[in-house]
């Protein structure tokens, strides 16, 4: 059994003496997870991760790292910080130096690192985000996408176990939005466990490998993003919008009388198999 | 904030750039104290000349943000002659002080456009008492740079909104200095967070390039020091209107 290395158990959260904005929420992440958070805007995505970094102390509710449950002081905070990153969603707010260099090392040299150490994990991370090209721009002549890959390689530099990302996606184009995703998916597979709350669910279904759909704080549906998202009932409740491939899928089995469930595809190419397979069985059969 | 982007932008990439910031203090260092030190007629002007030739010849920085950059220290300087010359009534007195913080602040402005800021701070912070000086001159540097940004984009939005009436223009220009207000708390709460998150020590440290020492900088500051200092004493009492 994989290692768990954040965990969340019964969490609440509220601002003032309003409702929960997160309502005993559990969570289990063990290395390389790929987990989607989903939902409307106020469903307590943001809240949420900054839970899990320590930004809020929960009003009850545990949190443990690597099995061992961390308190809600200074110190708790602190471990956390170390072991968990996140990068927020506008990258402005989280850029702080004059030129990628020096912010990408920023981090590890405020972690406690000496100046040889900082500097060598600070290059590694740009190395990683391959981003080596923009190292001695300066921050304000970076586009939008630029800073986002900064903004990640500066958390990156700091090691982290875990990686929170909030909306990493909006903003970007195409190419951007790809670039990054290629890196996160390294990441992963290095055995990072990465959340990432957004409202794209192509982009969920695509990439993550779990799923967990927020209403007004508390989980309403967790599980493989295929079976989460191909729930309509859901998807009108919660706003969210069905992907794109579930939906012609969808209609692809009713126009072949087939079960919708029997195909799930998460990238188009899985759909064109399914399809191809679908049709040679069907031979004759009217698309 | 083109004209900052454009300063920050130099101090980047300058002939100078690639030289120690401490090297660079020191020359500024040195002509400052000529301009606070030596009788203001011939030799602040002396010192204006001379940053002046530092900045765009030497360190090849463009003459007219030389100009832009110096333009807030004299007008700052000008600010505080006026009510000299309206109580003193002393015109030549008030030429000195003029000349006198012109000079030092061209000397200011030789550092401010040779060296970025995130350089300058980092090396002062290896001064220990200036850490926590230092430390809050980053942050409101960086949030002032921020607040500009949104003042930026919050006068486009508000100048596409307002038409061409000039009075709906101020109007809309006075309900963006309040907005402005409200989104600069809910920054800096931002980038609070954003701080708690790339620091567990209890106070920021900042990286700096490694640059390179230059013989010619220090060698220009303490002969050239010196011998405008010795000028000055032979040649003095030799111009007129001290």
């Amino acid at each position: 059994m994989a290692l768990r290395i954040l965990e969340a158990e019964a969490l609440c959260f509220a601002y003032g003496k309003q409702k929960w904005a997160i309502d005993h929420v559990n969570l289990a992440l063990q290395e390389g997870d790929r987990l989607a958070l989903l939902g409307a805007n106020g469903a307590g995505k943001s809240t949420f991760l900054h839970l899990l970094i320590g930004l809020h102390s929960p009003c009850s509710g545990t949190l443990r790292l690597g099995g061992s449950p961390v308190s809600a002081d200074a110190n708790g905070r602190r471990l956390l910080r170390r072991s968990v990153g996140l990068v927020l969603q506008d990258p402005d707010d989280q850029l702080f130096a004059d030129s990628v260099e020096a912010d990408v090392i920023f981090g590890p040299l405020n972690s406690g690192l000496d100046r040889d150490a900082a500097e060598a994990a600070g290059r590694s991370a740009i190395e990683t985000m391959r981003i080596s090209h923009l190292a001695t721009r300066r921050i304000s002549s970076l586009s939008l996408g630029e800073k986002k890959r900064v903004a990640l390689a500066g958390v990156l530099a700091m090691s982290p176990r875990v990686l929170l990302l909030d909306e990493p996606t909006a903003g970007l184009d195409h190419r951007g939005a790809e670039a990054l995703l290629a890196a996160l998916e390294e990441r992963s597979a290095e055995g990072i466990a990465i959340i990432l709350a957004t409202h794209d669910s192509d982009l969920a279904l695509r990439w993550a490998t779990r799923a967990m759909v927020l209403e007004e704080g508390r989980v309403i549906a967790e599980g493989a993003p295929a079976d989460v998202l191909q729930d309509d009932s859901l998807c009108l409740r919660t706003g969210i919008r069905q992907p794109a491939l579930l939906e012609v899928s969808r209609r692809l089995c009713h126009r072949l009388s087939l079960d919708p469930g029997s195909c799930l595809p998460t990238s188009p190419a899985e759909l064109a198999g399914w399809l191809t397979t679908a049709v040679s069985v069907r031979e004759g059969a009217p698309l | 904030m083109h004209v900052h982007h454009t300063l920050e932008d130099t101090a980047a990439n300058n002939a100078w750039t690639a030289y120690r910031p401490a090297d660079k203090a020191l020359l500024c260092g040195c002509l400052l104290s000529l301009a606070l030190v030596l009788p203001a007629w011939p030799w602040a002007l002396c010192v204006i000349l001379v940053s002046f030739a530092f900045a765009c010849l030497w360190a090849q920085v463009p003459y007219l943000l030389w100009a832009r950059a110096l333009t807030p220290a004299l007008a700052f300087g000008l600010l505080g002659v006026l009510p000299l010359i309206w109580m003193d009534g002393s015109l030549q007195r008030a030429i000195h002080v003029m000349l006198r913080s012109s000079a030092a602040g061209s000397a200011l402005v030789l550092l401010v456009v040779t060296s970025p800021a995130g350089e300058l701070l980092g090396t002062a912070q290896r001064i220990r008492s200036l850490r926590p000086l230092v430390e809050i001159t980053f942050l409101t540097l960086r949030f002032a740079t921020i607040l500009r940004e949104c003042a930026a984009s919050a006068s486009i939005a508000f100048h596409c909104r307002a038409g061409e009436r000039r009075w709906r223009r101020f109007a809309y220009s006075l309900q963006a200095v309040g907005s402005l207000f409200m989104r600069s708390l809910e920054r800096a709460r931002r980038m609070d967070n954003a701080l708690a998150l790339r620091t567990s020590m209890d106070e920021v440290s900042f990286w700096v390039p490694a640059r390179r020492s230059s013989w010619k900088l220090r060698l220009t500051a303490f002969a050239g020091t010196g011998s405008v200092a010795c000028a000055a004493f032979l040649l003095r009492g030799a111009f007129p209107w001290r």
